[in-house]
């Protein structure tokens, strides 16, 4: 079976919640740790948990993406294999330059830089956008509006050169916005929460293989992982939800891990 | 206009530059580096006098200097801007800032709203460097420490959300 592998730095914190989630979709999926990198010869995809590597010293993200294993990460992603960031693992992405990755040689093209408003942990609402274009979310429907958390302090996408959000958009790499409850445009705060540009919660690579996502959806994984006074749709899910139900009952965030397990022929 | 430049830096020892410094020098190779030391700027600008200034900053607040963890000093200019201390090697230094200066956004809010500091017009905050280097590194050692500009390329400053000024 295929191998997930869940990278873990010194600092990163979501790793048992990110190989809960794969597990939770068949997916076979093994926690590497940053230094032992010869555990990475046989894995098919790679997943950067979230977290604060390095304790988010100098800049989030910013000396995960020089440790050595970042480079067979980069060759994975080069040679088309999937590579997903959450929260932590998204900044480490765009550190890296994986993401965008719009030229060859991964130059950082962008910044994940500080929130507007400062530490932030709540529930925000994401759009899918071109979810045919990455192997994270065939699953989901196009324009498919999902409930998922954020907690971060640095996620706030921008970039020194405007001609790289306008090449981002036109490529089709945002993968997931910021919208309101009801998916309308997240203008402003709180449903764009951190003012990042366009409301980009999620960018993916120009081959889609590499999706870099503030968002924690191994957090919303499950229907009992969601609050009850969510509106909407999963919100009346999750209120009628009793300890009668089946734990297991899937939360909005589940197929993001089910379109990465069917890309790899596993569910 | 009165001008307030106010560097803080930590007496514990700073795990920021440590690790900043490991980074550096185990991941990215700069044998040059003898040693990395960090600053926090806190540059107030308005009017005001700047002695009274700081003696309501450090009487009123630990926001700026804690004295159970802080030590501080003042440069009347950054332009003539020296290490806190002297030791072995060439001290250069760098002054990386944001592009969007939230922190110091939030700083001037402070001070006028909760400090009633009405003569403060303007908080920036930035982070200064000092690169211990020794006597041959190259002369471009220090732009290509600071200078983010790939993932082997560089640490300090990120170009897409910081700006540095070498002094």
């Amino acid at each position: 079976m295929p191998t997930v592998a869940v990278l873990a730095f010194p600092g990163t914190n979501c790793e048992y919640e990110s190989l809960r989630a794969c597990r939770a979709v068949g997916l076979d999926a093994e926690l590497v740790r940053w230094n032992e990198a010869e555990k990475l010869k046989n894995a098919a995809a790679f997943f950067l948990a979230g977290g604060f590597s390095f304790q988010d010293r100098v800049r989030a993200g910013a000396i995960a993406a020089k440790e050595a294993v970042l480079e067979q990460v980069a060759r994975a992603a080069d040679s088309g294999k999937p590579v997903l960031g959450i929260c932590n693992g998204a900044q480490v992405l765009l550190e890296s330059g994986l993401v965008p990755g719009l030229t060859e040689g991964h130059p950082i093209e962008a910044a994940l830089d500080a929130n507007s408003q400062g530490y932030l942990c709540r529930w925000t609402y994401l759009k899918v956008e071109q979810p045919e274009r990455s192997p994270f979310t065939t699953a989901f429907e196009p324009g498919e509006v999902i409930p998922v958390p954020i907690a971060h302090a640095e996620g706030r996408f921008t970039t020194a050169d405007p001609a790289i959000l306008d090449k981002v958009e036109a490529g089709g790499q945002v993968t997931f916005r910021y919208v309101t409850a009801d998916g309308s445009p997240a203008d402003s705060y709180p449903d764009n929460p951190n003012g990042t540009l366009n409301a980009i919660a999620g960018m993916s690579n120009p081959a889609g293989n590499v999706l870099a996502l503030m968002p924690h959806p191994e957090r919303a994984t499950w229907l009992r992982q969601l609050p009850k006074n969510l509106p909407g749709v999963w919100g009346e899910r999750r209120r009628g939800f009793t300890t009668a139900d089946d734990p297991d009952l899937a939360g909005p965030g589940r197929k993001l891990f089910l379109s990465l397990a069917r890309h790899l022929g596993v569910n | 206009m009165a001008e307030l430049n106010l560097l803080v830096r930590l007496k514990v020892p700073d795990t920021i530059a440590a690790s900043a410094e490991m980074a550096l020098t185990d991941l990215l190779a700069h044998d040059e580096l003898l040693k990395l030391e960090r600053e926090e700027l806190w540059r107030f600008s308005g009017s005001f006098d700047p002695d009274e200034l700081l003696r309501k900053l450090l009487d009123r607040t630990s926001r700026f200097v804690n004295p159970s963890k802080h030590a501080h000093r003042l440069v009347a200019t950054l332009d003539g801007v020296k290490p806190f201390h002297q030791r072995d090697g060439k001290g250069e230094l760098v002054l990386v800032t944001k592009l969007d200066d939230f922190a110091g956004r939030d700083a001037l809010a402070y001070c006028r709203n909760t400090l009633g500091l009405s003569g403060v017009t303007a908080v920036e905050y930035g982070t200064l460097w000092t690169l211990w280097l020794a006597a041959d590194a190259p002369t471009d050692a220090v732009e290509k420490m600071v200078d983010c500009s790939a993932r082997r390329k560089g640490l300090l400053a990120n170009p897409h959300a910081e700006s540095y000024r070498v002094f």
